[in-house]
């Protein structure tokens, strides 16, 4: 009996009763009551018979435009500023800094009375869409687009540069949020910084 | 036309309607099963997917036909006809409308039972020659569930047998031009429940589907097989699946019976076959799978013993009302 794993080699005689190896399942001890099991029964019918009556809640995809929320994040796009038509960008590279996957490129162009972008670039093949960028951009200048018909054949075409980036600005509709209006929100609220202040008198700071 | 030939008109017809039926009841199903989980099923080829089965049939026609280089070629081969020929086999003896049929046997419903239950054959032949191992393991799970679920099926197909005195399937749908036997007080309705449960394990549909268990064995005895060899055990289930709804719509349903004129009897007919066959595909999309153990003992412990009263309490009220 030196091994007995395989207890149908010749030397080994199994013995009847306990030695033997354990039964592979016994039936299951937990007793369910008939009536319980109807009533399972009856309800998971029940269930998909009212769905059977439900409006499906399918959208014919390109036929049918579906609704976005209001702070989709979607395609990324460069906006022009409403008042001048100017371009927003200031060529800060902030957003070059702040993005975790570091799929944007920007060189500054300085002039005398502000700066530019004199490139822009983003690979949206490796963006994550964390909307990070929208968020730091002092100018509002890169924003998020209600869409995301990114399909292309050609993995090429999502490396989009300035022009690209504008275009798309022009051609969707923008979502919500702005730098701006993200910082404004992360902040604490006006009231309480305000009593934040007048409880630390001026000399404590130290 | 030939005196050799008059005799296969009838299955020839019977047979192209059963294909064509078959390939659109799986779109049937598929928009059924849409509707219960809020979403529209096939919808973009032809008008509200129309063409979806034609669509399919014509793909799977095109495709590459593959046999594992270790497969039984001969086994493997043949296994999808000897599936189909008893799934198709089954229609020969159901009565459409009264003399509408290809053959109304005086023993029919037993020839249906026995046929049913040959499809057994091919399934074991594509499970064993495709050399898999999860073709294996389904094929014997396969095998096992429908040796259990067989006593149980031919009990409760019995019952309706027992109440109109034939095993002709014409003279038992007859009988129930009075009162459709699912509406005979209490046996009726037990009979009926009866029959559907264990339908559905004898057509491996949902709960009982252990044998093409999606999440432990892939496609279940299919996994090896593509192309038209796929589509013929494809037919052959669904086939299956709408003889055993005819065969409980001609049990149960008074088949032809309907309000209207004669002619609509064969319209009835179908109406009833595809209501149970919404039937099983409601359940298949309520329930989930159940374990082996529990399957057998669901057979054994509870509608063996259950069926097999059920019968002999028939046979009791049969004698004691024809006693009165």
């Amino acid at each position: 009996m030196s091994n007995p794993v395989l207890p149908s080699s010749p030397t080994a005689k199994r013995p009847h009763g306990p030695a033997g190896p354990a039964p592979l399942r016994s039936s299951p001890t937990r007793v369910v009551s008939p009536l319980s099991v109807i009533r399972a029964v009856t309800k998971a019918l029940w269930v998909t018979f009212l769905n059977l009556f439900r409006k499906p809640v399918t959208v014919h995809y390109p036929d049918e435009e579906r609704k976005y929320p209001d702070r989709y994040r979607g395609l990324l796009a460069l906006v022009y500023e409403k008042d001048t038509g100017e371009e927003a960008c200031i060529g800060c590279r902030l957003c070059e800094y702040v993005c975790p996957p570091a799929v944007i490129k920007v060189e500054m162009l300085k002039t005398e009375k502000r700066n530019y972008a004199k490139s822009f670039s983003l690979e949206l093949y490796a963006c994550e869409f964390c909307e990070l960028c929208v968020q730091v951009c002092p100018t509002d200048a890169i924003v998020m687009m209600k869409s995301f018909d990114l399909a292309t054949a050609d993995r090429r075409e999502m490396l989009l540069d300035k022009d690209r980036l504008h275009a798309i600005g022009l051609q969707h509709q923008q979502s919500w949020a702005t730098g701006n209006l993200l910082r404004a929100m992360q902040g604490p609220p006006k009231m309480a910084r305000a009593e934040e202040v007048h409880a630390k008198p001026a000399g404590s700071q130290a | 036309m030939p005196a050799w030939l008059s005799p296969l008109v009838a299955p020839f017809i019977v047979l192209n309607v059963v294909i064509g039926l078959v390939t659109y009841v799986t779109l049937l199903e598929r928009k059924f099963a849409a509707r219960m989980q809020s979403r529209i099923g096939p919808y973009r080829v032809g008008p509200h997917g129309l063409l979806q089965p034609i669509a399919d049939a014509l793909k799977l026609m095109m495709k590459e036909d593959i046999v594992p280089r270790t497969a039984d070629r001969r086994v493997y081969n043949l296994a999808p006809i000897v599936f189909l020929v008893p799934c198709m086999l089954i229609f020969a003896t159901i009565p459409f409308a009264p003399g509408l049929g290809v053959a109304d046997l005086n023993i029919g419903i037993l020839f249906f039972l026995a046929v049913s239950s040959m499809e057994i054959v091919g399934l074991f032949m594509a499970g064993w020659g495709s050399n898999n191992k999860y073709a294996l393991l389904s094929a014997m799970r396969a095998v096992n569930q429908i040796i259990s679920y067989d006593l149980p099926f031919i009990f409760a197909a019995l019952v309706p047998v027992l109440l109109a005195g034939s095993l002709k399937l014409s003279e038992i749908a007859a009988a129930q031009q009075g009162l459709w036997f699912i509406f005979y007080p209490v046996i009726g309705q037990l009979a009926f429940i009866a029959f559907v449960v264990s339908t559905l394990a004898a057509e491996n549909r949902v709960p009982f589907d252990i044998l093409e268990a999606e999440s432990e064995l892939v496609a279940g005895f299919r996994v090896e097989y593509s192309g038209m060899k796929f589509a013929l055990i494809q037919l052959g289930e669904y086939a299956h699946v709408i003889g055993s709804s005819f065969l409980g719509a001609v049990l149960f349903l008074g088949a032809w019976a309907g309000p209207g004129p004669e002619w609509l009897g064969p319209l009835w007919m179908l109406l009833k076959a595809m209501f149970l066959f919404l039937l099983i595909t409601w359940v298949r999309w309520s329930f989930v799978r159940i374990r082996v153990d529990q399957i057998l003992t669901l057979s054994w412990k509870v509608l063996l013993p259950f069926t097999l009263l059920l019968l002999v309490s028939t046979a009791f009220v049969v004698v004691w009302r024809a006693g009165v």
